[in-house]
């Protein structure tokens, strides 16, 4: 059994979209019917917007596997229910190993590289951040179909081993990156004030105030300083 | 004309965000570098963007939680500054630029709900006439385009009105030292805990090592 290179393209350029109708109640529900029907032929249609119509959530750039396992599951017949249940346990994994894996660890490290390298050297952050990040999006993203496809239902615990080494790395990357920060930062600035409001907003965050309790304190220290007469 | 442009492009650069690609384009320090290079100041775009990806690091969009929209607070901060800049002193663009895109940063949050709201709509929609799939599907793409210019105009002409002679003077060291705070704050959160400290001492060793060489 064989992906193919069309259906391959198809379900790729789709996938692209699949937050494109992001809502609050199904969430990526709409996203991922259009995308799972772009691997399908017509005739399953009804078949498939019957099964899966309703809530989904995961990761975007995970969600290549789940399709790509249940492509195939619908190519060995398996029952609707097992394929459902799939979903439910694939979804949720994803979710958690994408959210810690991108939106916890290799973005904010990249971008932390990419500010540092930024200042020093101008145009390089930015364009190795771009670079790299898109490499391990689009391996994600896109591998996702093919892996997903061949490892069927068993996706979920290569990944869960798999990940664990790129996460290590990333967040290594991020603490190095944040103490070569620190350094430059307060070298360039020339002033011990950054370590007073450092550990208020770490505290804050340490506690979990909610992000727009820290930003909107951080706006009212921002105006109150600039306003107060030199 | 500058104001009208500069909002259809960061209408199209804020489809990143969530409804087209992911790419990452939509980070406040691409944003500035974009923004930088048609202003012909990349120096200053990627200073910018910078500061605004540091204050918004830790920002994650997980699961239902709306973090404040630091892709949009970037890239208005970013573009009032360079529309600032026709018409006031440069300290005076800098400054209102900052406070401006800090408080879109809020704005745009509200307009997220909005947009997520809308989109709930959609899946009504779908839900009563099944065939229809595709187009209720890619009128998301048009409610986050549309709130991408609700988003920026306003904002982009409130810039564009504010005419100021003299130059602000405020203090400067103090507002960068807030916002270097808040993004090593939003490191240390992030990437340390005690089976790392090791890591992070490691950089600022090499931090130290690089100043003295």
């Amino acid at each position: 059994m064989r992906l193919g290179t069309a259906r391959f393209i198809k379900l790729f350029l789709s996938n692209l979209l699949i937050q494109s109708s992001w809502s609050f109640y199904w969430m990526q529900g709409l996203g991922f019917l259009f995308n799972l029907l772009s691997g399908f032929d017509k005739e399953r249609v009804k078949e498939i917007l019957h099964n899966h119509k309703g809530y989904f959530n995961t990761h975007p750039y995970f969600s290549g596997y789940i399709i790509g396992a249940i492509i195939r599951a619908y190519e060995l017949n398996e029952s609707p229910e097992k394929i459902k249940k799939f979903i439910t346990i694939s979804q949720t994994t994803l979710a958690s190993i994408g959210d810690t894996l991108f939106w916890q660890t290799i973005r904010p490290a990249l971008l932390l590289v990419s500010v540092i390298l930024g200042m020093k050297f101008g145009l390089v952050g930015p364009i190795v951040f771009l670079i790299v990040y898109n490499i391990l999006h689009l391996y994600h993203r896109a591998g996702g179909f093919i892996l997903g496809y061949k490892k069927g239902a068993d996706i979920i615990y290569y990944l869960k081993q798999k990940e664990q080494k790129l996460f290590r790395t990333f967040y290594t990357i991020g603490a190095i990156s944040t103490g070569l920060l620190s350094v430059i930062l307060i070298k360039d600035i020339g002033s011990v004030i950054l370590i007073p409001f450092t550990i208020i907003f770490f505290i804050l965050l340490s506690k979990g105030a909610p992000r727009i309790i820290i930003l909107t304190i951080f706006i009212f220290l921002f105006i109150i300083i600039a306003i107060i007469p030199l | 004309m500058t104001v009208l442009l500069l909002t259809i492009l960061g209408a199209l650069i804020l489809l990143d965000k969530y409804a087209i690609g992911e790419f990452g384009i939509s980070q406040p320090i691409i944003t500035g570098t974009i923004l930088g290079a048609i202003f012909g100041d990349i120096k200053t775009g990627i200073f910018l963007g910078s500061a605004f990806q540091l204050i918004f690091l830790a920002g994650l969009p997980i699961g239902r939680d709306i973090p404040p929209d630091g892709q949009g607070g970037g890239l208005v901060g970013c573009g009032a500054y360079f529309i600032l800049l026709n018409s006031n002193p440069q300290k005076t663009a800098l400054l209102i630029s900052l406070i401006l895109g800090l408080c879109a940063s809020l704005y745009g949050t509200i307009l997220e709900i909005w947009v997520r709201q809308q989109n709930e709509k959609l899946f009504h929609r779908f839900m009563r006439n099944e065939k229809n799939l595709i187009g209720c599907h890619l009128l998301g793409i048009v409610n986050s385009f549309l709130r991408g210019i609700i988003f920026l105009l306003p904002l982009f002409l409130l810039a564009s009105s504010i005419h100021t002679k003299f130059d602000l003077s405020f203090r400067i060291e103090i507002l960068t030292a807030l916002i270097v705070g808040m993004g090593m704050a939003n490191g240390l959160f992030l990437f340390i805990a005690k089976k790392n400290l090791f890591y992070y001492l490691l950089g600022l060793v090499c931090g130290l090592v690089l100043l003295v060489l």
